[in-house]
């Protein structure tokens, strides 16, 4: 069960980022540009761990310094898409979206998506696919939509 | 058909929420799939972190640059957010490593991204009220029957995921 203990550093890293992103807005002073500005030094902080930290990483390894095309393209193309979900985000509330019901379409619509794309590709066994792993993806998906829509304040 | 493709021109943030919807969809199944890709058992998830770094760092920062100059913006950068933000960075980059450590500890992205789906709002709202506290009776029975399906959801995922 290693995976889970990395999942779930995973899910607090994440949880905390949304709180740090916030706060940073506000202490950057700026209602017109403060967003670009948090998403400039959260490029920095993640390119620190992310660039400097796995190439130190590699580095100390001893590991070959050969990077499979299809490989470093998919990985581009993940780093995209996490920069992708805060632009848009960005977007969405310059263009009048509420915060609250843009979150919320987010955080229900994901999980689907990633599970439907997920199984598609990587098919589990013919007979593993149990009743209670599709039940458990949809009450996700509900409670992440119910926390953001009626979290207090709201 | 018509109908939806009009509602979507007079509401781009929906569009932009859609868009938003597809990359946080294919984010983790991405990072799968590069780590597969670099076909090297040991350095793989280091060597798919150090790629989504530059595809990360290309947008955030080339890309935020662009839009403050565009902006005219003046190039002034208070200490405590500066600091807060490099810090929502660097929560963001351990995300993604230990996504990669997980996928290389035979995690499925199905199973994985579920429960960081769930839990991430759950971590959220966790630190927010403890940050913030509500006042007395500021919390709704919506939010907390909320919080108590996404952690069913999560444990219902892990428990019976595919080829247990």
């Amino acid at each position: 069960m290693t995976w889970l203990v990395f999942t779930l550093i995973a899910t607090t890293a994440s949880g905390i980022f949304g709180v740090l992103t916030h706060a940073g807005q506000k202490a950057m002073g700026d209602s017109a540009n403060g967003q670009y500005k948090v998403l400039l030094f959260a490029g920095i902080g993640y390119s620190l761990i992310a660039i400097v930290g796995s190439g130190v990483m590699l580095t100390i390894n001893g590991a070959q310094w050969s990077f499979p095309i299809n490989g470093l393209g998919l990985a581009i193309l993940a780093g995209i898409a996490t920069v992708g979900v805060i632009f848009c985000n960005l977007l969405a509330f310059a263009a009048q979206g509420a915060p609250v019901v843009v979150v919320s379409i987010g955080i229900a619509g994901a999980p689907v998506l990633n599970a439907a794309i997920a199984i598609t590709l990587y098919p589990p066994a013919p007979g593993s696919l149990r009743w209670e792993f599709i039940f458990g993806i949809a009450a996700a998906a509900i409670g992440g939509y119910m926390i953001t829509v009626y979290r207090p304040g709201t | 058909m018509r109908r939806r493709r009009l509602l979507i021109f007079r509401r781009p943030w929906l569009l932009f929420s859609l868009i938003k919807v597809g990359a946080l969809g294919v984010f983790g199944i991405l990072l799968h799939a590069s780590r597969i890709a670099m076909a090297d058992p040991i350095h793989a998830q280091y060597k798919a972190l150090f790629f989504a770094g530059v595809g990360y760092s290309l947008v955030a920062i080339i890309g935020s640059v662009l839009i403050l100059k565009f902006k005219d913006s003046q190039w002034r950068f208070p200490r405590k957010g500066m600091v807060l933000a490099t810090l929502a960075g660097v929560a963001s980059g351990t995300s993604g490593l230990s996504l990669l450590l997980a996928f290389a500890a035979q995690g499925t992205p199905a199973v994985v991204m579920t429960i960081v789906f769930a839990g991430v709002p759950l971590v959220n709202a966790v630190v927010s009220l403890t940050l913030d506290p509500p006042q007395a009776g500021g919390l709704r029975w919506q939010f907390i029957v909320g919080m108590q399906l996404a952690i069913f959801g999560s444990c219902m995922v892990t428990i019976y995921r595919p080829g247990m």
